[in-house]
């Protein structure tokens, strides 16, 4: 069993922990920070019920439809897209300082933390496992293109590649290309077409069809 | 540092392996983690650049060999250890006793919170902004032709290997934010100015690039970035 106080690290033979052991070690570490007050048991289902709950990319979804309905709206998001994201009640953990990009017929934006896992908790939620693994991080700054397609995107020749590496506190979002035949869906209905990939944009926003009759 | 999480340009990882339908966390133990990692952050026993650093600081085999939430367990035992918060000792002891409560699984949104749990609350949906004022006038604007230095410092560092000694322009000006290093070294708030550089992929891959005229945006700290000749 890996103990990480005790071990040597040039012993590379060792394992992690089973998870039924890593639970006992967490209920362990959390017990004790709430008996030497650092923490309470309620402040943590806090967080837990906010991430199950509510944060989560259908935040993030009701900016983007904003932005496809909304040509002023678009300006303030260009402008200065903390504030506009902020206008709609959103600014959180983690989103504290968000840039928008915005994706159209020639120039494809596609986000990326090579560092550690960098994400819009309020808008997106928790980011995915392969967001936050290694071969994700690794490859989509060198071969975005091949990523895109790992992902269902083929690109045209004509289209410019953007891969914004979020380094420091600043967030990213793209705003993904409005699917053609939803001139006249409502805001809300346009909302449920965007997906959390479509604002990574490692994938389109959805058909009319494809979310099952969102019109 | 130049440690192994910098894996940006890397080959040889495998696979993007996309989960349909990934919940966020997936087992209770992960939430509990999450939580404990954020509350000792709120509680200011730690930043996030110690987080970070304290991850980066992992063997390598280990790093790529545990899962995303174990990183966390690993680092938070490592600095609540060094800070004299909860020891190693302790936690082994907690666990043969079988004495602590059991995870709570999905809970509610607390209906009375106490001032922990609202303090919690106010830090999620209020966030933490990091940009804060700074008298020196930046030193480049968009536009500006400029070189990421070669920097190799045995610390934390948000300078990505793959932009080390590469030219590029600056696109955005982000503001002065915090800078990481002195938050992960212990010096507390240091702002510093921020920027969006964009590198051509001609220049970070040469002739491997999948196209030389693609772009890679990397925000870096002004102390990064030196005037291009």
């Amino acid at each position: 069993m890996f103990e990480p106080h005790s071990h040597s690290d040039a012993h590379g033979h060792h394992t992690w922990n089973e998870p039924s052991k890593i639970e006992a070690r967490v209920r362990a570490l959390e017990s004790l920070l709430v008996e030497k007050g650092v923490t309470t048991h309620d402040s943590i289902d806090t967080l837990v019920a906010a991430f199950e709950n509510d944060l989560g990319p259908m935040h993030g979804a009701k900016v983007i439809a904003k932005a496809w309905t909304d040509p002023a709206y678009r300006r303030r998001l260009e402008q200065d897209g903390t504030s506009a994201i902020a206008e709609l009640g959103y600014r959180g953990l983690q989103t504290e300082h968000v840039k928008v990009l915005f994706n159209s017929d020639t120039d494809h934006h596609v986000w990326v933390c090579t560092l550690c896992s960098c994400f819009p908790w309020t808008l997106l939620g928790i980011p995915p496992v392969w967001f936050k693994s290694a071969p994700f991080r690794a490859k989509v700054v060198s071969h975005p293109r091949c990523v895109l397609k790992e992902f269902g995107l083929v690109l045209p020749d004509n289209v410019k590649v953007h891969v914004w590496d979020t380094s420091a506190e600043q967030r990213y979002l793209v705003v993904p290309q409005r699917p053609a035949g939803t001139e006249t869906m409502s805001e809300e209905a346009l909302a449920r077409l965007v997906t959390r990939d479509s604002m990574i944009n490692v994938g389109r926003a959805l058909t009319p069809a494809q979310a099952g009759g969102a019109s | 540092m130049d440690s192994i999480h910098d894996v940006g340009g890397k080959h040889g990882l495998g696979a993007v392996v996309a989960e349909p339908d990934e919940p966020p966390f997936h087992a209770p133990w992960e939430g509990r983690m999450h939580g404990i990692a954020v509350a000792c952050q709120v509680h200011g026993v730690n930043t996030t650049p110690e987080q970070r650093s304290t991850i980066e600081n992992m063997p390598h085999w280990l790093y790529l060999t545990t899962s995303y939430y174990e990183k966390w367990l690993y680092c938070y035992e490592k600095i609540l250890e060094a800070k004299g918060v909860v020891t190693s000792a302790e936690i082994e002891r907690r666990i043969a006793a079988k004495s602590a409560p059991p995870i709570v699984e999905h809970p509610a949104m607390p209906t009375a919170p106490s001032d922990a749990a609202k303090t919690m609350h106010r830090v999620i949906y209020g966030g933490t902004p990091h940009d804060r004022p700074l008298a020196r006038p930046p030193a480049f604007k968009p536009g500006d032709p400029v070189v990421a230095k070669n920097l190799h410092p045995m610390t934390h560092s948000r300078l990505p290997g793959f932009v080390k000694g590469k030219p590029g322009i600056v696109d955005v000006y982000h503001g002065a934010h915090c800078h990481h290093e002195a938050l992960a070294d212990g010096r507390g708030e240091v702002p510093e100015h921020l920027y969006a550089v964009k590198f051509l992929a001609k220049d970070l891959w040469g002739p491997n690039a999948e196209r030389p005229d693609d772009a890679v945006y990397v925000d870096l700290f002004e102390d990064y970035l030196t005037p291009a000749r």
